[in-house]
């Protein structure tokens, strides 16, 4: 090395001014350099010819170093078993395909079956899990022991690494602690509010707020403690978010109060014809300013409500409606049904809605969709068991899909009956322009398998959407076959 | 043999290709689908009223269809041939079809034309001529390269770096009249070397002196041994017919398909294929100059066996060659490898002696673990010896993912100071990296 060096030296330097010899090669350069003619050779000329000799001699000779120590970077033994070559190779060409809704499916699948992924796979994968944060838990699953080794080296995948909620608690960016807590208050919502509790002083009023919002995921009366304590917090943006959830959560004084008031701005009374009908008082000016929190936002079902209507709308989504039953002295339906009859309090309605969602009450949800009322449907049907669905959608939604995707979007698995399979083609084939293949990829995930022999009877009259159609048919059987060359193959 | 989805992938022209390939893998688009011993064959329904004729032959993957894409293999040849990968029951075994035994049987007569053309005595008069017309000007230009070589060195190279790119230009550009192209693009080559990191000196003095020892080699070519003389007339520049190499006897064996490196420039890809005889014990590299999306037609698919004929281009380390016939594939085995990196350097070091000018060797080694050392990763063996991951090398957590820490045997390409692994063994199979 020293020699090559030198010689390298000398180059820079010019063999005008170097002063390079001979005497500075090893011994076995200079012994076949030895051999060379060198007598009619210019200083230049012998200075290449033995620094190419040199370099020969070096190159040849190069010995690899030994490391000082050994870094144990082994990973650990994996605990579940592979998953097939077929079911690997479907993954790697619905990734290549660019088939987002099947690769989804064949991570959620395999975790659902208790498989990992082949560790070449490893890498497509963690990048999957990178981009798409529903998926991640899922990849960490199916990564097991090996994934989490790999995911030490490359930022990208930290995601993957386990988490030690301490740490990430006290040490971590805002972001990462409010990821940590949303997936907390998922899991064990009473640990996210013991640890939003731990370091509540030392957080400033943004994050506060922030925090406090994530504790509407899994809201119990177990919470009205700590948010009651806030409605004195010095910041307002922290009261106001606190006096939201408490509103709507029962047991707390607000929500008492909220449901006091409904109680006298709300009864019924007999009409001239002897029928019963909502009454609805004005509301003060005072009442209204002491019970909304301050941070409710206009929907697409409130913001043509007047101020009035928009202060009940708010109320009433608050308060379980179990309660309108003993006040009213009426089942849920009648109370559906004359609110529906007013112009005043029909638009009411879509608050009911939320309100039987939030406080999960299935006999109101049931009672308001088959008296359909459409704002805010989907969130009702999603109450249900897939297997009730159906035929709650078929009755309510009657010749409309548009919705189908979003009312079944909490089980990708879930595969429909194939009379509902054959409601939903009937209808999206006859209206073929209006549902593209974006649409047709995530709704086949819950196509019946025998559809695909049917699909031919299906169709619109049109002759140009006829072939529209077909191509479409295409798509839908491919799709299918490969989501059922998943299930197989990951089983 | 079992091919995989990922070696009938990797013929693919681009990655559009292959997504389409992909979809139109399924039965509900073709029409039918045929095999026989030599061929596969089938139809598939496209936009028009005739479905399009798609047919592969399977001794060297070749493809054949009747739709106007200028891709190929198009995707209609992928798809089929995935088809076949993923359910060969799928396909009915028949007699070909008149369509199809037509193009078989123009492939066959073609490659007999090939390989038994026989250039008259004029042409060859003429051929010599040229050619010693050539070594008159290469001879030339080579004594005008020496001249620029010892100015340089009697200046020293100390100020090289102040230069422009456009410093090699002239020097190059020289050689390219000599008709030294082989020359004239290391000259080029000089300007490729990043003149702002540390060891710039060292990689400019190995480069201009492969160039002296080159150029020193060519004029005194005639008392070179007769292998020796191959090799400086093949880095200089001198190209051998493909066909006069096909006319002689090539090496039968088994050769494995290594791995393959891909380089893009402009619109032109070069591919090397690395391919290992199981028999012979020897490595190949098939070189391919591939213009736009025109396909690479060998039948040699990484990650898979072929009993094959290769011809060697001469010289006294054979490693280029090129396919002379191939018979039939074979299934993928284990070979032997180097046990560390010790023996795998005196493998080098013998070459060396005879091939100053060597820069890349494939070797198969043995016990190979990566590790990562502050922020770089080394490739060390049993012994605890290392070698550094070549810098630019992007497929670090494919290897990571299948070494998990542990040692496995692999197939690199050594270069001077670092190594790049293109294949190594995972779970008992040969895994394309």
């Amino acid at each position: 090395m020293e020699a090559w060096n030198e010689t390298v030296k000398a180059a820079l330097l010019g063999t005008d001014r170097n002063g390079w010899s001979e005497a500075s090669l090893p011994a076995e350069v200079k012994e076949v350099l030895a051999n060379v003619n060198l007598e009619e050779a210019d200083q230049e000329e012998k200075f290449m010819k033995a620094a190419s000799l040199m370099m020969t001699y070096h190159k040849a000779g190069t010995i690899t170093p030994a490391l000082p120590q050994i870094v144990d970077l082994k990973a650990g033994a994996d605990i579940r078993p592979a998953c097939s070559k077929k079911a690997a190779d479907l993954l790697t060409a619905t990734i290549a395909e660019g088939r987002r809704e099947l690769t989804a499916l064949w991570v959620q699948t395999c975790d659902k079956n208790g498989k990992r992924i082949p560790h070449w796979l490893l890498p497509e994968v963690l990048d999957l899990g990178a981009s798409n944060e529903h998926l991640q838990q899922h990849v960490i699953n199916i990564s097991d022991a090996r994934g989490q080794w790999l995911a030490r080296f490359n930022p990208s995948w930290k995601y993957a690494l386990p988490l030690s909620i301490e740490e990430t608690w006290e040490t971590g960016k805002p972001a990462e602690r409010s990821k940590l807590l949303a997936h907390l208050r998922k899991n064990d919502p009473g640990r996210a509010r013991e640890l939003m509790a731990s370091t509540w002083k030392q957080e400033n009023a943004t994050l506060r707020a922030d925090f406090i919002k994530l504790l509407a995921e899994n809201l119990t009366r177990e919470d009205i403690p700590f948010l009651e304590d806030q409605l004195t917090d010095k910041s307002q943006k922290v009261r106001t978010e606190a006096k939201y959830l408490l509103r709507s959560l029962p047991g707390s004084s607000i929500n008492d109060s909220v449901w006091e008031k409904l109680k006298q701005h709300i009864g019924l009374k007999a009409s001239k014809a002897g029928r019963s009908e909502i009454v609805v008082k004005k509301v003060s000016a005072e009442d209204k300013e002491l019970l909304l929190a301050g941070t409710e936002k206009d929907s697409e079902t409130t913001v043509s409500l007047k101020e009035d209507e928009r202060w009940y709308f708010h109320m009433i989504s608050a308060i379980d409606p179990v309660r309108w039953e003993d006040h009213l002295r009426l089942p849920a339906r009648d109370i559906i049904d004359l609110f529906g009859e007013a112009k005043k309090t029909q638009r009411l309605l879509p608050a009911f809605s939320l309100a039987a969602h939030r406080s999960m009450n299935t006999g109101w949800a049931k009672a308001l969709l088959e008296a359909k009322v459409m704002a805010n449907a989907v969130l009702l049907l999603k109450m249900f068991p897939l297997s009730e669905r159906e035929n709650l959608y078929c009755g309510i939604m009657e010749n409309d899909i548009s919705v189908v995707n979003a009312a079944f979007d909490d089980d990708p698995g879930h595969q429909w009956s194939l009379d509902f399979t054959r409601f939903v083609v009937k209808l999206s084939s006859a209206d073929a322009y209006r549902f593209r293949k974006e649409w047709y990829r995530t709704i086949t995930l819950h196509f019946h398998k025998e559809i695909i022999k049917e699909l031919d009877k299906y169709g619109p009259s049109d002759i140009a959407m006829k072939s529209f159609w077909q191509g479409m048919s295409q798509e839908i059987v491919q799709a299918v076959e490969i989501r059922e060359a998943i299930t197989h193959s990951l089983k | 043999v079992n091919w995989t989805e990922e070696q009938v992938i990797a013929l693919a022209p681009d990655p559009s290709a292959s997504k389409s390939g992909r979809e139109l893998a399924s039965a509900s688009r073709w029409v039918s689908r045929w095999m026989s011993e030599r061929a596969l064959w089938g139809e598939c329904r496209g936009s028009g009223s005739i479905p399009y004729r798609t047919q592969i032959e399977i001794r060297s993957t070749a493809f054949k269809c009747s739709c106007p894409s200028r891709k190929f293999p198009c995707k209609h040849g992928l798809g089929l041939f995935l088809m076949f990968v993923r359910d060969p029951g799928g396909f009915i075994r028949s007699a070909e079809p008149d369509w199809v035994t037509e193009w078989l049987e123009k492939r066959e007569q073609r490659e007999q034309k090939r390989t038994g053309t026989e250039e008259p005595g004029a042409a060859l008069a003429a051929k010599a001529k040229r050619a010693e017309s050539r070594l008159k000007k290469v001879k030339g230009g080579i004594v005008e390269t020496q001249l620029w070589l010892k100015d340089l060195l009697r200046n020293g190279l100390v100020s090289i770096p102040e230069n422009s790119h456009s410093f090699w230009q002239s020097p190059a550009a020289r050689m390219v009249d000599a008709q030294a192209p082989g020359i004239a693009n290391m000259i080029r080559n000089l300007g490729d070397i990043n003149y702002f990191t540390d060891g710039w000196q060292s990689e400019l003095l190995e480069q201009l002196l492969k160039i002296y020892l080159l150029t020193e080699g060519f004029r005194n070519i005639d008392s070179l041994p007769p292998l020796m003389q191959e090799d400086v007339r093949s880095l200089a520049g001198f190209t051998k017919s493909q066909d006069e190499l096909k006319a002689s006897e090539g090496v039968k064996d088994c050769w494995q398909v290594l791995g393959r490196q891909i380089e893009r420039e402009q619109e032109l890809t070069v591919y090397r294929t690395w391919l290992y005889g199981t028999g012979t014990k020897r490595f190949a590299m098939v070189l391919q100059f591939v213009y736009r999306n025109q396909h690479v037609e060998t039948g040699l698919i990484p990650g898979t066996g072929s009993l094959a004929e290769l011809v060697f281009f001469p010289g006294t380390y054979q490693l280029r060659a090129i396919v002379k016939h191939h018979s039939s594939a074979r299934p993928f085995t284990s070979p032997d490898g180097l046990k560390d990196w010790s023996e795998a350097e005196e493998r080098y070091a013998s070459v060396l002696a005879s091939f100053p000018w060597l820069d890349k060797m494939p070797m198969l080694i043995k016990n190979i673990t990566p590790i990562k050392e502050n922020e770089r990763w080394l490739m060390k063996d049993a012994g605890n010896k290392y070698v550094a991951l070549k810098e630019s090398y992007d497929r670090l957590w494919h290897l990571l993912s299948c070494s998990g820490g542990e040692p496995a045997d692999m197939f690199v390409i050594r270069e001077k100071n670092s190594c790049t692994p293109l294949g190594m063994w995972h779970d008992q199979q040969y895994r394309i990296l």
